[in-house]
């Protein structure tokens, strides 16, 4: 396998992931699922291995919503996908036909529509292609899964195109469906947290959590052993095959805090045609976070703050300054001295909960002896050199 | 000449692909990753998506040529593989649109497997409509084959689709996994870059950087070859051809396509249909593009652009804000931006950076712009002057029509020689030369050093490479370059004597000491020589008449130095060394040191001279056994600032052995030591220091850290030759000096065993224990004591093999030295060869035979 970063693989390619998925398959035998983390952490790889790999008894299907921008195709996508998923049983979606007709209607594109000629309604579609599915799937004893990825920008390109209530009808609806069906579920994702959609929505007057019901799961990065293991195969799938390699594939997974995104990123640039070993690695990871050009954009997490912490920015920075400043873990009490030597900041509970918003925004994590370390240590490395600290 | 080949510069796509690969350079590596990235996306159900990322003109088209090439050659990808290459010049304001680029091109390239009824059909449809029908014939005609789709100008293509067509393209893509990518952009956009947009960290991203220098020739020979040009072809390897690559790349700055069209003018002999095509294709095609990325940018971002499109090189920031009169800090904070927008690059210098123009196809088009019609572009005048000497522009000027167009280029170029403007190519060159460490410059820029004296003949130019020549030890070229220097007629006065006071050094390296001593002595009688000059000439000769046994005219020269008015401190200073050397070599001990002292006292004087004068003052003083005077100069050099480290630990040895001369111990192992544990003191320093302060401790009979200095010295390396055999004499006197105290000697013997054995250096314990023998027999020492004595050594070391002579000897010894009287027939249970080293160690005569 040869480095792919950002790219598609195959599911047998995706590296790492299987106890996290059997955890996600006990778990989406009571409730659905909402992923949720970091950009390129690897969700959407997840979901190809889900959906590659079923357990028995599970019929999985996915699907990037990114590309509907109205509830009407959102709808259609779901009843077309479910229509594949029952292709090759006998009875189908009876309650689709039904309102759809057996010959004349159904889908000519895109848009389901009905005998008529006028586009069925959306919420229609939708109640009535689940209430099949939930038939059929008793009456085969199975379990069905919605793999569906890109749902904020679902919901951001249907409150663009069609406004804000239907962007929030589509969500209740979400809601409804997880809460409602006994054997279907859903494991929602995306590349931007749903939550950033959802500040928007309630700025217009939304009140709802249709997330509530669901499981919060954040993938993180691979453990060691994966991501070793990973970079071992894409150092010898560039090429990089060498006595250091064990020692190299080490070097890669801890100095990217074994994210696999950035382990293929990291191989991808490793220069060919020269010795290679683990201060080289280091040198060409340096170089790369250095470069005034780089496209690894952690400066988002620098960049982010003023808009998402507004008037807490520049406490914020000195939070995770103070963070950033050492290699092991930080206690809450260290920290506070540390501000308080710096700023006239007193308020504790705030000070906690700044720390909180920061676990929330992937920057920090706490371990369980309370103490705070960057989450990804590549993000501190790169927080350390923008800092100057 | 064959008939060139056409190389398309405009659009690579037009030029036969087995010629892209015949010309391709710098990318060699890449090319075949690019395409082993593909063959695994067709082959796999991995799909790869890459962005190449660089300016206008820096081979991204051929590189997706090449890739396009290279895959449809591959016989197992035929049924495995679709490649859809949009055109470039189209645009996309939708994601159906792009879906039917995507469907054409495929259409064009394969019209049987995707039939172009297919996408006429969808005409008039509503757009949602054909999106999905588009969709679902693309992804079924696909069928089990991957698409790759190769887009260029990704940048603008993203913008066209807004935000929502970027969306549907991903999702196409993540939910029909069998497509790839291969794309290229002017510079990273915040939609592939950006975290927040759908195609952030989607594409796996190369920089395409510009041509090297070599790269640069690599290419020219390779266009030469293709087009049947041998002679240029020859031309480009040699230095002289080399160099000329070099001052184009000045004007280049390593653009591609600029290396393209230029090679045309290199290349034909006649150059019609160049140079208003060449115009025109800036007119026509760069400046549009230029003049709407200049748009883009806020006033003060163009004016800031403007400028330095203008320049040609990069400036400091100072500059550009003195320029435009604009604070410092804002143009720092514009050029933040546009360096993000890829209109510029910074280069760091020191504590500042410069910055310039990110492409050089900028300055290409803004030159255009600015010049009046019918007046010929600057960079195509520049080009010539570098390219061309003033007489092969003479002769081809000759042969031009009047009514020629490019004739206009050529006369443009004729002025620039004939108003005495510097010569452009031999600027570039001493530009790209300026500041190089002559010491250390690599081999590039010593070809460089050489090619630039041969075509200017300017002496300063000589001399910088017989400089460089003389320093990287290739003394025959330094030579030859000097020579050079001092036979040019034009040659300033300063200069000369100069290169024949070095190229007498040069000579003086090779062993050729006359001929050495010839240049010197001409650059001392120069009239108008440099005094500096003078004094450095004067010495040299000296040290070569030293180097040649004439003692005496070497003194008398290195007198003339020290005497000579206005000579510089630090040829003063090595005179005084030089002669206190001589004087020291004839025995003249109170010159020697009368010089030394005057040196030492010299105002001006180097620190490394005054140290090392002043070592060497100590030494005399020592050997002459004047110990305190020995002592003070060594604690002068010691507490001498600057001093180098080397000097140091010889000068706190010398002072440790005056001291123990002066029965001073403590401050003579104080001594030692500190010359042992002096940061990065040489080893050999170290090591004498180490011999003596273990002698010193063991013969001050503190046998514990005596015996932890010897197994330090036992195990170092830098040991003196000899010093291990005086030190072993030492420790069996100080153990004998025990005998009295059986407890004590018999440990000690014992602890010396087992040491030596630890080093693997038993055989000089031995040999000391052999030697020790003449101590015995002059001893007071009865039968009692001698037998206790071989007793406790052979229960030490009787079981190691090389203990094994010595305690033979060591027994007969004995027994000889116990018969009264002493007879010398009890040595005869030795074999004879092992007699006579005991005979030699009981000072007895050697053995008689009948």
């Amino acid at each position: 396998m040869k480095p792919n970063p950002g790219g598609q693989l195959a599911p047998h390619n995706i590296v790492g992931r299987d106890k996290l998925v059997a955890q996600m398959w006990t778990t989406l035998r009571g409730r659905s699922i909402y992923m949720n983390d970091l950009r390129r952490v690897g969700k959407t790889m997840i979901l190809d291995k889900m959906q590659a790999n079923p357990p028995s008894g599970w019929l999985a299907i996915k699907r990037d919503l990114e590309g509907c921008h109205t509830a009407a195709e959102f709808a259609t996508q779901a009843y077309r996908d479910s229509e594949e998923l029952l292709s090759k049983t006998a009875l189908g979606l009876r309650r689709m036909r039904e309102l759809l007709g057996v010959l004349k209607g159904a889908e000519i594109a895109g848009i389901l529509k009905l005998p008529d000629g006028t586009a069925a309604p959306w919420k229609d579609v939708l109640r009535r292609t689940f209430s099949d599915l939930e038939e059929q799937a008793a009456a085969a004893d199975n379990r069905i899964v919605f793999l569906w990825d890109e749902v904020p920008f679902l919901v951001d390109n249907v409150r663009r195109r069609e406004g804000a209530a239907t962007a929030m009808e589509i969500l209740d609806m979400l809601r409804s469906l997880s809460q409602e069906c006994r054997r279907i579920r859903f494991v929602l994702t995306g590349s931007v947290g749903l939550h950033h959609v959802l500040t928007g929505l309630r700025s217009e007057g939304y009140g709802n959590s249709p997330l509530n019901q669901m499981e919060r799961v954040a993938p993180g990065p691979l453990a060691p052993e994966d991501a070793e293991s990973l970079a071992l195969e894409l150092l010898r799938g560039a090429g990089f095959a060498d006595d250091e390699s064990k020692a190299c594939a080490k070097t890669v997974a801890d100095a990217v805090g074994n994210v696999a995104f950035y382990i293929h990123k990291l191989i991808s640039r490793l220069p060919k045609g020269q010795p290679f070993d683990p201060p080289l690695i280091e040198a060409v990871l340096a170089r790369e976070i250095a470069h005034p050009d780089n496209d690894w954009d952690f400066a988002h997490y620098r960049n982010r703050l003023r808009l998402y912490y507004e008037t807490d920015e520049r406490l914020v920075l000195a939070i995770l300054d103070a963070i950033a400043a050492t290699d092991a873990p930080v206690p809450f009490e260290a920290i506070r001295r540390q501000l308080a030597s710096q700023t006239l900041f007193e308020d504790k509970e705030h000070f906690r909960n700044l720390l909180k918003l920061l676990g929330q925004d992937h920057y920090v994590s706490r371990d369980p002896s309370g103490c705070y370390t960057f989450r990804f240590p590549l993000i501190r490395r790169w927080w350390r050199l923008d800092r100057g600290l | 000449m064959s008939q060139p080949a056409f190389i398309s510069r405009f659009s690579p796509n037009r030029t036969a692909p087995e010629d892209l690969e015949r010309i391709l350079v710098q990318r060699h590596e890449l090319l075949a990753e690019a395409v082993a990235l593909m063959r695994e996306s067709a082959l796999t159900g991995n799909k790869h998506h890459t962005l190449f990322v660089g300016p206008r003109g820096c081979g991204k088209t051929h590189l997706l040529a090449l890739i396009a090439y290279r895959l449809e050659n591959q016989a197992d990808l035929a049924d495995r593989l679709r490649i859809a290459w949009l055109n470039e010049d189209e645009t996309s304001t939708s994601f159906l649109d792009l879906l039917a680029r995507i469907y054409r091109a495929l259409a064009g390239r394969y019209p049987e497997e995707f039939p172009g009824g297919e996408l006429e059909a969808l005409y008039g449809a509503e757009p949602e409509e054909a999106e999905a029908r588009l969709t679902e014939a693309l992804v079924r005609r696909a069928g089990k084959r991957t698409v790759l789709v190769l887009a260029e100008n990704l940048d603008a293509l993203f913008k066209g689709l807004e935000e929502s067509g970027q969306r549907a393209w991903r999702a196409l893509i993540q939910n029909h996994p069998v497509f790839a990518t291969a794309a290229s952009a002017q510079s990273l956009f915040a939609g592939v870059s950006e975290r927040q947009q759908p195609f952030f960290g989607f594409f796996d991203t190369r920089r395409l950087g510009p041509l090297s220098v070599d790269e640069a020739a690599e290419l020219l020979r390779k266009i030469a070859r293709l087009n049947g040009s041998s002679e240029l072809e020859a031309f480009l390897a040699t230095p002289r051809g080399r160099a000329r690559v070099r001052a184009i790349h000045h004007l280049s700055g390593g653009n591609h396509r600029l290396y393209i069209v230029l090679s045309d003018f290199i290349t034909r002999e006649a150059l019609e249909e160049l140079t208003r095509p060449f115009e025109r294709m800036v007119d026509e095609q760069l400046t549009p593009f230029f003049q709407e990325r200049l748009r883009w940018l806020s006033p003060q971002q163009r004016k800031i652009a403007e400028f330095l499109c203008m320049c040609s090189g990069p400036v400091p920031v100072k500059e550009i804000a003195e320029r435009l009169f604009a604070t410092h800090s804002t143009i720092t904070s514009q050029l933040k931006q546009l360096r993000e927008m890829g209109y510029v690059i910074s280069y760091p210098r020191g504590r500042e950076s410069l910055y310039e123009l990110a492409e050089p196809l900028m300055r290409l088009s803004m030159q255009v712009k600015e010049t009046h019609a019918s007046q010929p572009l600057s960079l195509l005048v520049d080009f010539l002057r570098v390219w061309y000497e003033r007489g092969e522009i003479e002769q081809r000027l000759a042969r031009f029509d009047a009514a020629a167009p490019e004739r206009e280029y050529f006369v443009a170029a004729l002025q620039k020689f004939q108003s005495g403007e510097p010569n452009l190519r031999h600027q570039f060159l001493r530009q790209e030369l300026e500041g190089i460490d002559l010491k250390h410059c690599g081999q590039a820029h010593l070809e460089m050093l050489r090619v630039l004296a041969e075509e200017s003949s300017k002496a300063g130019d000589w001399f910088k490479y017989a400089n460089a020549c003389a320093s990287k030890g290739q003394f025959a070229d330094a030579v030859d370059a000097y020579t050079r220097v001092t036979d040019l007629p034009g040659t300033p006065g300063g200069v000369l004597p100069w290169a024949l006071h070095l190229r007498g050094l040069t000579l003086q390296q090779t062993g050729r000491l006359e001929d050495a001593i010839a240049d010197f002595t001409r650059a001392v009688q120069f009239a108008g020589a440099p005094v500096e000059v003078v004094a450095m000439a004067l010495n040299s000769r000296g040290v070569a008449y030293g180097q040649t046994g004439r003692i005496e005219e070497a003194i008398a020269d290195f007198t003339r130095t020290i005497e000579l008015p206005g000579a510089p401190a630090e040829e003063v200073a090595n005179a005084l060394y030089s002669r206190s050397v001589a004087y020291g070599q004839t025995g003249r001990v109170a010159e020697k040191i009368a010089d030394c002292t005057r040196l030492i006292e010299l105002p001006g004087a180097p620190v490394e001279s005054v140290a090392r004068t002043l070592c060497n003052r100590g030494a005399a003083h020592f050997e002459a056994g004047r110990i305190a005077e020995a002592s003070a100069d060594c604690t002068r050099m010691v507490e001498l600032p600057g001093a180098p480290v080397a000097q140091v630990a010889i000068a706190l040895l010398t002072r440790g052995l005056a001291h123990g001369r002066s029965g001073r111990t403590e401050e003579e192992i104080a001594d030692y030591t500190r010359a042992i544990e002096l940061p990065h003191a040489p080893a050999n320093w170290v090591a004498a220091s180490r011999v003596n302060l273990t002698a010193t401790l063991i013969i001050a009979d503190r046998w514990h850290a005596g015996v932890e200095q010897l197994g330090a010295v036992l195990a170092q390396p830098a040991t003196p030759p000899g010093a291990t055999a005086v030190l072993s004499d030492a420790v069996l006197a100080v153990v004998f000096r025990q005998i009295g105290s059986p407890e004590i000697w018999q440990a000690r013997v014992v602890q010396a065993v087992s040491l030596y054995a630890q080093h693997d250096s038993l055989t000089h314990l031995g040999d000391a224990l052999v030697r020790h023998l003449a101590k015995l027999a002059g001893s007071v020492l009865n039968s009692a004591g001698l037998d206790q004595w071989l007793a406790c050594w052979e229960s030490a070391a009787s079981e190691h093999e090389a203990m094994r002579l010595p305690l033979r000897l060591l027994r007969a010894g004995i027994d000889y030295i116990k018969t009264q009287p002493r007879d010398e027939g009890v040595l005869l249970q030795l074999p004879k060869e092992e007699r006579a080293i005991a005979r030699q160690a009981l000072g007895l005569a050697p053995e008689k035979t009948e």
